[in-house]
């Protein structure tokens, strides 16, 4: 018997991606810690990593994402956490940043600073496009579309500044 | 991610569902509603 839900709606929650090549000629999220993809037009399933090594002595039971005594799952943040997953000067980093909200829902597990869930889904993303210049900008902006979600472009050059920027644009919409 | 100390666990099942729906053709070409009129009210 499933129990009723305790909300129905979801959480928002905030995440750093970078945009990488998803090997068909497009463009997907992928998460920073792992290599996860973020599919398109349907919700990212967390799963745990941890059982799937074989013979690692640490390795936990099957078991859901989240599970309360391991770390798997889906994680988003509250914006002052951001900072850390940004680096200082955007125009020297070799990957794409994307700076998104996104909907978390399922099993959440929430903690001062943010939340692990079970699923999730872009809501919103912002693109820092500093020496990017327009046409490449406009590119993967344009490759991102396919997450039908809003899509803005962030000018700033430096991560703070580039959290002041996506929070105020974030405020306004 | 470091996500400080634990503070709750729920569950969340979305009414409507987080993720955006293609739009369909139908959508696409249906003509846009007209603003409802209000009649005036006569003396």
């Amino acid at each position: 018997v499933n129990a009723a839900p305790d909300y129905i709606e979801p959480v928002v929650g905030w995440r750093v991606w970078y945009a990488v090549d998803d090997g068909w000629g497009g463009l997907s999220l992928s998460s920073v810690v792992h290599r996860t993809l973020w599919p398109q037009g349907e919700p990212l399933s967390a799963t745990c990593r941890r059982f799937r090594i074989p013979f690692w002595p640490f390795s936990h039971e099957k078991h859901d994402a989240p599970f309360e005594t391991c770390s798997c799952g889906i994680y988003a943040v509250k914006v002052p956490a951001l900072r850390v997953y940004l680096p200082e000067h955007l125009a020297w980093s070799q990957l794409i940043p994307v700076i998104g909200r996104v909907s978390l829902w399922g099993s959440v597990h929430e903690y001062t600073s943010g939340w692990r869930a079970s699923y999730a889904y872009p809501e919103r993303l912002f693109v820092p496009i500093v020496e990017l210049g327009t046409r490449r900008a406009a590119q993967i902006i344009d490759a991102l579309r396919g997450y039908r979600v809003p899509i803005r472009a962030v000018e700033s050059s430096t991560a703070g500044a580039v959290l002041e920027e996506v929070r105020t644009l974030a405020a306004a919409a | 991610m470091e996500l400080g100390k634990p503070q709750r666990i729920y569950t969340i099942e979305p009414v409507e569902s987080p993720v955006p729906q293609p739009v369909t053709k139908e959508q696409d070409d249906a003509p846009a509603k007209r603003p409802v009129e209000v009649p005036k009210s006569r003396p």
